[in-house]
């Protein structure tokens, strides 16, 4: 029985280790906002700059209201809430001169700029790499285009879903008996986001050395990290690779089967995967069928590979009416890999997401506390949870231009009654 | 940088922080890495300096071959590390205590050392010892159960995704502690795979929280959105094998024009695009049917409606287009039995400090580099490295 859901605020942390950098963070969609969120929980102060009319005024995927205060549904959105937390939102109409101006004021004094527009956005803005580094030698700018900068393809929209059907990751994906699927649902975008981040943080080591650069993350050859083994591979042997499911290339069992519902949710699986024959023999002492265990076709592992559909069909009917966790913890306790398929809602609920904060819980004055992963390391020194939930729309604006720019009030209500700035959302 | 590593999570936190510059100098038993061992191979003959993850994950790296199943090769490695400024450690954490492995005891030893592990569930916690193959750990993350058919068992994506995230994500520890060691010197840096695999489920956890509901599985739509999201972005067959069909998110009537459909600009359409999913698809398929994929992006894009071909390996290395070509991505690089072949190039392009690609090491080709000529003899007798 798995206890109720339940999200602990993160505690704050005084020691992050990119504390002192500031990031100016144009980005859009998925990739960049993740980017920019792993930075924002380092420890660096990322100023999530939109434009005016930036977020849809009545989203349909708006969060239920328990706040106080006014009653703001772009403040809700699901998609932004995830995105955007560890971030400030500083509201800027870039296409103005003024606005274009106080963001190359922003940019004397930042250390980051991250965007992932298509490669013409940044020039229509006349914000190029010439011009940020005229203002700020030591600035780093990161773009993160889906194809480059360069190249025949260097204008070609795509988003993160698209890239993994041009790297080969989609048609590697799926059943074996199937069509090619997605990886995931923005797999391509949290690769390419995670990978920003490293090169980021890389590109402020070297620093002191080299002053500021540019950084380019091309979404597609970002991933093509990720399946080298088959580019490789499909060299070596002259053989395409195959969609192959679960499977693993040389040991079974190894794949997902039935078991007893969860939370009254029949779509209830668990993964299972024997490595070695000592993990099978430990499977074995938990399945306790004789049967299969003196059968001659799973002796050996390459039996039990060359068998594996029928072994999976055993398996299948035994794993059926066991509550998953229940029986991943004995298969552990023997020794055998097994985890329960997990969803969200039953990882809000598991004891090793709780003791390690893996999601933890933010603050949001609108849709109170909600949840939001940790990236997936801990640093003993300078620990590095998520800071903040999203910010509400543009609600740094005026602090920022104030305070980082040291701009008058009377500069300041200029831009905001000209629209080159903005304190609210407000309609194009 | 040292990596001790066995499988992909551990050896691309290595990869790419060796494209990035570091000297990772990789720490292999006498039997070389398990991943030595996996195929496929040229001529499909089992070699140890041949398969395809080493050739590709090991690149740019030394190899030092050391048993550290002795004393001996345990303070070998010991003393290795005081020229070291990270030790990354992806041993299956029931094996630490027989390599002599205790990243407490590491850290205290050498206080300016990042001490990366890599493990299915992190150091702590009450799963901290459950054994973690890919496939289990990536179930264990959450990310699994939304791949695939609805009707089916859910699938995960194709190879070690599971490690490599983990792996990355290590990489963002590591860094991010380099760049406070002035102040706080070495740390460690506790990755779990199975929060790598999480942190993909984003918005997840929203609706779970908030609706206290899953996300179903859906094929190659989109999971997790209601009828009012913008469709399409699924896979489609189309003449000559599948497309990536999306819509253009600012102009989603596009779409009427690009399948000359005007069932696809009606205002109650429109409006719901993914609650009428099975009727675009339906919509969409006499034009897709009878067009190449190339012929469907190039008409797509020229009305800036974002498709895409779904390719398979060899077309990616083919490169129709000549884009990698014309980005000098793929490297050849030379194969250790002779000949070459071509591996992926940059991760990241920077200006001025510069991505670097090598070839994968023999085992232990870096063994000589040991100690003194009289050691490296004693501890070749002793079977230590």
């Amino acid at each position: 029985m798995l206890p109720d859901p339940a999200l602990t605020p993160y505690p704050p942390s005084a020691r992050r280790p990119l504390g002192g950098v500031r990031v100016l963070d144009l980005t859009t969609a998925v990739a960049g906002p993740v980017a920019a969120l792993l930075l924002g929980a380092l420890g660096a102060e990322v100023l999530r700059v939109e434009t005016p009319w930036a977020r849809p005024a009545h989203p349909a995927s708006a969060l239920p209201y328990r706040g106080e205060g006014p009653d703001e549904p772009w403040n809700r959105e699901a998609r932004l809430n995830e995105l955007a937390n560890s971030k400030r939102s500083v509201a800027l109409n870039l296409t103005t001169d003024d606005g274009r101006e106080t963001f190359l004021d922003l940019v004397e004094r930042s250390d980051v700029v991250l965007e992932n527009f298509s490669p013409r956005v940044m020039g229509n803005f006349a914000l190029e790499w010439d011009v940020l580094r005229e203002r700020n030698p030591q600035i780093i700018y990161v773009a993160m285009p889906a194809f480059g900068r360069s190249g025949p393809l260097r204008d070609r929209i795509s988003y993160g879903p698209g890239i993994d059907a041009m790297s080969g990751l989609s048609w590697l994906t799926g059943y074996a008996d199937g069509s090619p699927l997605k990886p995931g649902n923005f797999y391509c975008d949290q690769n390419a986001g995670v990978h920003a981040a490293v090169a980021t943080v890389a590109a402020l080591l070297a620093r002191p050395r080299v002053g500021g650069q540019t950084v380019e993350l091309a979404m597609l050859e970002g991933e093509l990290q990720l399946i080298g083994d088959a580019m490789v591979g499909q060299q070596l042997s002259g053989r395409e690779p195959t969609r192959m499911g679960n499977d693993h290339s040389s040991a079974a069992p190894h794949g997902v089967y039935p078991a007893a519902p969860v939370l009254g949710d029949a779509d209830s699986w668990i993964a299972i995967a024997c490595r070695t024959d000592e993990e099978w023999s430990a499977l074995l002492n938990v399945w306790g069928n004789e049967s299969v265990a003196a059968n001659p076709d799973f002796a050996t592992g390459l039996r039990r590979w060359k068998h594996r559909a029928q072994l999976d069909r055993l398996l299948s009917a035994w794993t059926c009416d066991h509550d998953p966790h229940e029986l991943a913890q004995r298969l552990q306790a023997a020794g055998a890999p097994a985890s329960p398929v997990e969803g969200a809602r039953t990882l809000l609920r598991d004891d090793q997401v709780r003791a390690r904060q893996s999601v933890g819980g933010l603050a949001h004055p609108q849709v109170g506390l909600s949840p939001a992963p940790q990236a997936g390391f801990r640093l003993s020194a300078t620990p590095s949870p998520p800071k903040n939930a999203a910010p509400l729309f543009a609600v740094d604006t005026v602090p920022v231009l104030r305070e980082i720019l040291g701009y008058s009030a009377e500069r300041i209500a200029a831009l905001l009654a000209s629209g080159a700035a903005s304190d609210r959302l407000r309609p194009r | 940088m040292l990596e001790l590593s066995e499988t992909a999570a551990g050896a691309y936190c290595g990869r790419l922080l060796a494209g990035f510059g570091a000297a990772v100098t990789l720490i292999e038993p006498p039997t070389g890495s398990p991943l030595r061992r996996r195929g496929p191979f040229r001529d499909d003959i089992p070699d140890s300096e041949g398969g395809a993850t080493h050739l590709h994950l090991n690149r740019r790296k030394r190899s030092l071959r050391i048993n550290l199943q002795s004393a001996a090769g345990q303070r070998l490695l010991v003393e290795s590390l005081s020229d070291a400024d990270v030790f990354i450690i992806d041993l299956d954490r029931r094996r630490w205590s027989a390599q002599g492995i205790d990243p407490h005891a590491i850290s205290r030893r050498h206080p300016q050392l990042q001490v990366c592990t890599l493990t299915p569930y992190g150091s702590d916690g009450p799963k901290s010892d459950w054994l973690g193959a890919e496939l289990t750990a990536y179930a264990a993350g959450g990310y699994l159960r939304i791949g695939g058919e609805p009707h089916r068992e859910p699938v995960k994506a194709w190879g070690d995704q599971g490690h490599l995230q983990a792996g990355l994500h290590a990489a963002l520890g590591i860094v991010s502690a380099l760049a406070a060691a002035d102040e706080h010197g070495g740390q460690r840096i506790d990755t779990a795979v199975f929060e790598a695999v999480a942190f993909l489920l984003g918005g997840g956890y929203q609706h779970a929280w908030f609706s206290d509901r899953e996300p179903v599985r859906n094929g190659a739509r989109l999971v997790g959105f209601g009828p009012g999201h913008l469709y399409p972005s699924t896979i489609r067959p189309c003449l000559d094998g599948w497309v990536h069909a999306h819509c253009n998110n600012r102009y989603p009537e596009a779409m009427a024009i690009l399948f000359d459909q005007p069932r696809l600009a009606e205002p109650d359409m429109l409006a719901t695009l993914f609650g009428h999913a099975d009727e675009v698809d339906e919509l969409m398929e006499p034009m897709l049917m009878r067009t190449s994929r190339r012929d469907v992006v190039r008409q797509a894009q020229d009305l800036r409606i974002p498709f895409t071909e779904v390719l398979a390996p060899s077309e990616v290395m083919a490169d129709a287009d000549g884009h990698h070509a014309s980005r000098d991505f793929w490297q050849s690089t030379p194969h250790p039995r002779g000949g070459e072949y071509l591996a992926s190039g940059p991760a990241v392009r920077f200006g001025e400090t510069v991505w670097r690609d090598g070839a994968a090491p023999t085992l232990g080709e870096a063994n000589h580099h040991l100690g003194t000529p009289e050691q490296r003899v004693r501890w070749r007798r002793a079977g230590v490295a």
